[in-house]
Formats: structure tokens, C-alpha cells, sequence
């Protein structure tokens, strides 16, 4: 059963093991360089004071994204977070905040989150835009052009 | 028979035919499916747990052991073989990480004490589903696909997901014995 989300509706979602503890929660979504792919998750540990951990959660060892929890095998999935963003370009992590601008130069907003459609994984779908004037808009993934660490450029068009 | 029918039973000593205390808690293992020790409260001393092979009979009224002696303390087991799950009450996750609801009571078999079916708040799930349990949620698989129609393969797969030990030597008939 297909569903769209916005990707905070993840943070903070609880990562839990086949055996049934709670070994982390969600901190952050790693995108690829063009934005188009979830590399992994950073993470927080669970638990009043717990920070942030070393590790991170690559993608490939997430075993289930669901309404509840995030599940992986075991903790031994987890891997340092350089190593999830090995291979991506200069311009990876996050993308919120960054500003929308059109192939013909027009400033569309910021982008306040990507939007996924989650089954059994999760795919980026598109992101969540936010004009000056607040209006919330959603623009699909293949309009993206390009992603750096500072823009989103996308194909102009109705918006 | 059900957990939460069977608590408070009386537990009787019968070489004296005394009542020597009452069924407090099962100890079900998750990994193995099955009940291995009693918790049994009012007997003297910190005696408290009694193992599943020398209970005598689980009947509807009592349950039966040949001698109070053979109610123990934890130090007589070893450690890694007495697990303290707690199941009433607990969250339950599928191994996609959806909600399937809380574990209401379940229900095992007498006899042999094994864990036939958690009686979920979203209805029964066989007991074969059960992945693991921890401190923070029971795992069961979603797919209840039943075993008997799954390849040696997947059963296989199921088996290293479990870790039982000895699967790789196991023909597809000892993999379904060992799984459900």
C-alpha cells in the first residue's frame, strides 16, 4: 500500500531490530547528490539525554520503512556516516532550505522537505516548496534538473 | 489454554498433596516458541521458578510438580537460558515496521507447552510469525504466508533470520518442525 509522506514525518521514527529493541531513532534523511535518492539516515539515540550517534543507517540496511518503526536486521547494519555518503558529489545531505529556482531564472521559494512514497521502501517523489508568501506547493522529481548545496533548479512550468 | 486463564492457578506438590504456591508468570522463550519456566509466587525462600520439564501436568484446576524441591531460585539456571520477556501488553511490529496492534493474552499448548497464537488487539496471529521479542516490541512477519508453502530456500531464510542453530544441515521437512 503506496503512500506519500513528507520526509520529517521520519524524524524521530524509532529504528528497531528484527529482535525487537529500539537501537536508535531517525535524525536526518542523506540524499544524493542529485536529490533523486536516499542514501541513508543519520541518527539519534534513544533515550532523554542521547545525541547523536557515529553511526549512520545506509539504505540498504533498512529492512522495512513502515508507519511505526524503521527496521533493520541488527545494529551491525549500521556504518560510519562517510561512508554512506561515499560516491555522491560535492553537493549531498541536506537539500531543506535550499532555493527553488526555475531554468528561466524565477525564484519559486525554499524547499521545506522532500515528500517520499513509501511501500516497502521509501523513494523521493519531489519536494515541498514554500513561496515568500507562504503558499506550500509540491514539485514532482522529474522536474529537478539539478541540486547543489544551495538550489534546486527545476524545469519552469505551472507550478 | 490461555496466559491470562492460567495465572493464580495453584501449583501442587504431589508426594505431600499440599498446595506449595501459585502460578505467577510463564517464561515463554521467543526464539524457541515455547514455555520454559514457571514463575511460581508463595513458596519459601527465593525459590520462585520451576523449569518446564519438571513440571509434572498443567491441568484446568492445578498444575502439578512431584516435589516442591524442584522449585528453584534464578542461580540454579543458567543465565543465558532463563529470558524474562515480558509479552502481555507489549506493541507488536511487523518486519515492514507497521503497527499490528498489542499482544491481549496467548495461547499454548498444555501438553508440550508451545506458543500456537498471539491474541492480538487486531485479531489471532500464528505464533510461527514471531521474530523476536524485546524491550520494545514484539516482531512478527506481516506476510502470513503459511510455512508448509514456502521452498527449503525461503524456509531456510527464515531459520537464519531466527538464527536457530544447526539449519544449514536441516532437510526442508526438520526446517517447517523447527519453524512452526
Amino acid at each position: 500500500m503506496r503512500r506519500q509522506v513528507p520526509a520529517r514525518e521520519l524524524i524521530g521514527r524509532p529504528v528497531v531490530s528484527l529482535a525487537g529493541d529500539d537501537v536508535a531513532e531517525i535524525k536526518d534523511v542523506l540524499l544524493s547528490a542529485s536529490g533523486g535518492r536516499i542514501l541513508g539516515f543519520t541518527l539519534n539515540g534513544r533515550g532523554f539525554f542521547s545525541g547523536p550517534l557515529k553511526e549512520a543507517l545506509p539504505w540498504k540496511g533498512v529492512q522495512g520503512l513502515g508507519t511505526e518503526a524503521v527496521m533493520i536486521a541488527g545494529p551491525d547494519v549500521f556504518c560510519p556516516v562517510e561512508e554512506v555518503l561515499a560516491g555522491t558529489g560535492p553537493a549531498e545531505g541536506n537539500v531543506i532550505g535550499n532555493r527553488v529556482v526555475t531554468d528561466e531564472g524565477d525564484d519559486l521559494g525554499e524547499v521545506t522537505d522532500l515528500v517520499l512514497a513509501v511501500d516497502d521502501g521509501a523513494e523521493i517523489v519531489g519536494y515541498e516548496v514554500a513561496t515568500p508568501s507562504g503558499e506550500c506547493h509540491f514539485i514532482p522529481l522529474p522536474r529537478t534538473i539539478s541540486v547543489s548545496g544551495e538550489a534546486l533548479v527545476v524545469a519552469a512550468g505551472e507550478q | 489454554m490461555r496466559v491470562r486463564e492460567v495465572i493464580n492457578r495453584p501449583v501442587i506438590d504431589t508426594s505431600t498433596a499440599t498446595i506449595v504456591g501459585r502460578l505467577d508468570e510463564l517464561v515463554i522463550d521467543p526464539a524457541r516458541k515455547r514455555i520454559v519456566a514457571l514463575r511460581v509466587a508463595g513458596v519459601k525462600g527465593a525459590a520462585n521458578l520451576l523449569a518446564w520439564k519438571d513440571l509434572s501436568a498443567f491441568g484446568a484446576d492445578a498444575l502439578t510438580v512431584e516435589s516442591v524441591e524442584r522449585v528453584r531460585g534464578v542461580d540454579a539456571f543458567e543465565p543465558s537460558w532463563v529470558v524474562d520477556p515480558v509479552w502481555l501488553g507489549k506493541r507488536i511490529l511487523s518486519d515492514k515496521g507497521n503497527g499490528l496492534g498489542q499482544v491481549m493474552d496467548l495461547e499454548f499448548d498444555a501438553r508440550t507447552g508451545r506458543l500456537e497464537t498471539i491474541l492480538t488487539t487486531e485479531g489471532p496471529r500464528p505464533a510461527a510469525a514471531v521474530l523476536g521479542l524485546g524491550s520494545y516490541a514484539l516482531v512478527m512477519a506481516e506476510d502470513a504466508a503459511p510455512l508448509k508453502a514456502m521452498t527449503r530456500d525461503e524456509l531456510y531464510q527464515r531459520a537464519k533470520e531466527l538464527g536457530l542453530p544447526g539449519r544449514s544441515s536441516m532437510t526442508k521437512k526438520e526446517l517447517l518442525r523447527a519453524l512452526s
